[in-house]
């Protein structure tokens, strides 16, 4: 399973090394959110940083759609998918590997993101452990799910429209505990034994193991 | 009363209605088109029938 | 024509019971002392809620039932879709009628309390379900990814409801729904709240028969439009 998983994270991230797609499109399109969210308030500056949280977790959340439609983009030319089954790669060594790919996309972007929202929105940020901690925990959720999802979606027609209504109602929690988690650790008022973290935690391990277990239905035709 | 009761009513009253009203039209023309396409085979097997 | 006749007699029971639900909600029982005639949304609303989450637990079972092999059978696949698209309209009635009840007792339509946010997200996580059963094409491929998808949702409500109970309880003291529950019930009132429950759930058995039926005529069709065009073109078999 973990040789699966190996050879699918390795075999896209080095994909994403030569296309840069997410570097190239995802990343300019996270600069561009944060400077639109700036101009939808910008009749309060200072709204930006009470805000920042939730905004973090949006931007999170639409780029992560971005990145796993162009993770699915992958395997659906040539049929590459077919191909991944029938060289006999265990489904969950695929979904594993998947997210683990995803993941360390995410994990650049959401770096960048905070950058932007402490220069841009002039954001004090500490505890960056903590926030750390719940963004990664946090994105591994999403992933768990909407690897599942574009699974399922990236051979269908109408897959960049059914990818974000199924997938934004269900990491809707995320969405939450994130903000939550994340407003709690710039006041200070809480760290790792926040419940709110241990719902983003909870959320992740439920679907990440939904996902292992499911994954070869979803694959198969 | 008071205008809610009654809109609350008739909603439920109004949501059902015409969802069952939905489910009986199509089933009945389902129905009819099942049969027709059965009636068509048992022609063809009558024609085949007769003509060996 | 015995199952058909049958199916006819269950509706029937759902129109009476519905019907006698209505006359003794909106005439014979008395209005209640602090709600007056607004406490007459009691019978149908929670009722309609019950069913909504009734329908989304059969989707559940029938999907689990489905993706463990020793029962697979694709009648569980179609029992799923039914009664999700029947949870759908009831989910949809829950929020309208709260809607109404909410706007005279609290002064707004809308109130982001946990239940009826939990509700909403309910609506549209099944509204994705129905959309991804309507974009795949082969049959088992989408029995198996649908049911996945149930699966999901199932696991994912209540994460859903926790995250906005405590988003909720953060903020407030108490649910806004603690007013309307009046500890002396009339007997009257009882039996109607229990024939409210019983005769919508009557509404929901008929309406996913009906659905199911739909469903399988369907796939009956297309299984005889798919053989008609291969006889037309290889001759008879």
């Amino acid at each position: 399973m973990f040789k699966a998983a190996k050879v699918i994270a390795l075999k896209d991230l080095r994909i994403e090394l030569r296309s840069r797609v997410v570097f190239n499109q995802i990343l300019p399109f996270v600069a561009v959110v944060l400077i639109i969210f700036a101009f939808a308030f910008n009749k309060y500056p200072t709204l930006l940083v009470t805000v920042a949280p939730g905004l973090y977790w949006v931007t999170t959340l639409f780029s992560s759609l971005l990145a796993l439609q162009r993770s699915f983009a992958l395997e659906s030319e040539n049929g590459a998918k077919d191909a991944l089954i029938l060289y006999g790669l265990d489904p969950a060594g695929i979904y594993i590997g998947k997210v683990f790919a995803v993941l360390v996309e995410m994990v650049v972007l959401e770096v960048f993101l905070t950058l932007g929202i402490v220069f841009l929105y002039s954001a004090h940020l500490h505890e960056l452990v903590d926030l750390a901690f719940s963004g990664f925990i946090g994105t591994l959720g999403i992933l768990a799910v909407g690897v599942t999802f574009s699974a399922m979606t990236s051979a269908s027609k109408a897959k960049e429209t059914i990818l974000p209504l199924l997938l934004l109602p269900v990491v809707a929690p995320v969405l939450l505990s994130g903000t939550k988690a994340w407003e709690n650790e710039i006041a200070g008022k809480a760290g790792l034994g926040d419940p709110w973290v241990g719902l983003l935690i909870l959320f992740a391990a439920a679907f990440l193991s939904l996902g292992t277990l499911t994954f070869g239905s979803v694959l198969e035709e | 009363m008071n205008g809610f009761v009654e809109a609350g009513y008739i909603a439920v009253a109004a949501g059902l209605g015409s969802y069952s009203v939905w489910l009986t039209a199509r089933s009945k023309k389902l129905n009819v088109a099942v049969v027709l396409t059965e009636d068509d085979e048992g022609k063809q097997h009558g024609n085949s029938n007769n003509d060996s | 024509m015995a199952r058909k006749s049958w199916v006819a007699l269950v509706g029937a029971f759902a129109l009476v019971t519905v019907g006698v639900t209505y006359v003794m909600g909106l005439w014979i029982t008395p209005p209640d002392v602090f709600q007056g005639n607004l406490v007459r949304l009691i019978y149908v609303h929670p009722a309609v809620a019950w069913v909504a989450y009734l329908a989304y637990g059969v989707t559940s079972l029938s999907s689990l039932a489905y993706l463990w092999k020793k029962t697979r059978n694709y009648k569980w696949d179609l029992l799923a879709a039914s009664s999700a698209e029947v949870g759908v309209v009831f989910t949809a009635l829950t929020l309208i009628t709260g809607s109404i009840w909410g706007r005279p007792t609290w002064g707004v339509w809308w109130t982001w309390d946990a239940r009826l946010t939990t509700t909403a997200l309910l609506l549209v996580l099944y509204l994705g379900y129905l959309a991804l059963r309507r974009v795949s094409e082969d049959r088992e491929q989408r029995a198996k990814r649908s049911a996945v998808a149930a699966l999901i949702a199932f696991i994912d409500v209540p994460i859903v409801h926790q995250s906005v109970v405590w988003w909720k309880t953060l903020h407030q003291s108490a649910t806004v729904f603690n007013a309307d529950l009046n500890p002396k019930i009339h007997g009257e009132m009882a039996w109607t709240l229990l024939l409210g429950f019983l005769s919508f759930t009557v509404v929901y058995v008929w309406m996913v028969i009906k659905r199911y039926d739909i469903a399988k005529a369907q796939f009956k069709l297309e299984d005889q439009t798919i053989e008609r065009a291969i006889k037309e073109r290889v001759g008879t078999v």
